[in-house]
């Protein structure tokens, strides 16, 4: 199990660390190795969005918003995912790009805010493991 | 045991490789390939066979829905979405199951029994070389080689044989798993006809004793390859 001895690993309290237990099982590297292509990844899903909001693109930026969602969901960043998912709903229901101004810019920090936690949490990772080899 | 042989469509990496990691922790699942997109997978599926597809439904270009109305057979579909929305269509698609994503390995294992428990019954029916089907009140029994082909009519479908036909409460889906996989080819979302019947294929119908049934451009490639052309 994960948190439950001394020496054991605690995911971060800013990540669903009930899922990730869950979803992981105890099996860290895997965890490393999925945080490290969630790092990978991100710049290039994120870009999608940012090119279908600049060229005022709903319905892409729609399918954008959903990648980016489900990607957030395998590192545990829920409550950044219910951002999407709220974004998400918003592009199915408006057709001015404006309308959607103020949740982008906040998709946009949150974003970045959630790539450094993972970041973090990666270099915990690693440590962890190091340990263990 | 028979392993079950999978692909998986998804536009996610992180998404299939999780997916490939459970597949290969269970033991009880190939996965023969991975495709980010619907066209890449059609062009797998039409020269290959599997049992399953783990099918995404949002991606690039095409829907996973897409696939489904493209695919020339029916092999098992788990849906694997991040949207609770499709539940609906998932159900009017007669997909085995349904994974909101990310699924843990517990609930990828339940998927996968749901699966096994439905091959074990379709296994169960193979040698069989004729069906009953309900007419009114009565029970018929029709033999395989007697159906010329099969028609969706909404809800129910007829059955045209050389002298009769029957119309029954049934799925084109639901008859393509349980009639003979060598003897009858879906060539249309409304046709599953019997390939020792064909009498003729003018450009995009088929003549069987009379009768022309339509093929579809998703379900022409198949058609052609099964038909022993020289």
């Amino acid at each position: 199990m994960i948190g439950t001895g001394p020496n054991s690993f605690v995911f971060s309290q800013d990540l669903d660390s009930g899922l990730l237990n869950d979803l992981y099982e105890g099996d860290l590297e895997y965890a490393e190795v999925v945080f490290g292509d969630f790092l990978k990844y991100l710049p290039d899903y994120f870009g999608e969005i940012e090119v279908a909001y600049n060229g005022k693109k709903i319905d892409e930026l729609r399918k954008a918003v959903h990648k980016c969602k489900t990607l957030m969901g395998f590192v545990g960043l829920s409550t950044i995912q219910a951002l999407y998912q709220a974004m998400e709903k918003k592009c199915e229901d408006s057709s001015n790009i404006l309308d959607l101004e103020t949740d982008y810019k906040q998709l946009q920090k949150q974003t970045e805010s959630g790539r450094n936690i993972i970041s973090t949490e990666l270099d915990r990772l690693k440590a962890f493991n190091g340990t263990k080899k | 045991m028979k392993t079950i042989k999978s692909i998986i469509v998804e536009d996610i990496q992180v998404a299939a490789d999780f997916l490939r990691k459970f597949c290969e922790k269970s033991g009880k699942v190939d996965v023969l390939g991975h495709f980010l997109n619907v066209e890449d997978a059609l062009g797998f599926l039409n020269q290959n066979v599997v049992d399953l597809i783990f099918l995404d439904v949002e991606m690039p270009g095409a829907t996973g829905f897409d696939l489904l109305d493209r695919i020339s057979y029916s092999p098992k579909v788990i849906l694997t979405t991040s949207k609770t929305e499709y539940a609906f269509n998932a159900f009017q698609y007669n997909v085995a199951d349904y994974l909101k994503k990310p699924f843990t390995y517990q609930r990828f294992l339940e998927s996968i029994a749901k699966i096994e428990v439905t091959s074990d019954i379709a296994a169960a029916k193979v040698d069989q070389d004729h069906l009953f089907i309900k007419v009114d009140t009565k029970l018929i029994k029709l033999q395989n080689t007697d159906i010329l082909f099969v028609e969706s009519m909404g809800d129910y479908v007829k059955f045209v044989t050389p002298n009769k036909k029957y119309v029954t409460l049934n799925t084109i889906k639901n008859l393509e798993e349980k009639l003979d996989k060598a003897t009858f080819l879906k060539v249309h979302r409304s046709y599953l006809v019997n390939l020792t019947k064909i009498d003729d294929l003018d450009g995009n119908i088929l003549l069987i004793q009379g009768n022309q049934v339509p093929i579809s451009k998703g379900h022409r490639e198949e058609v052609l390859k099964r038909l022993n052309i020289i």
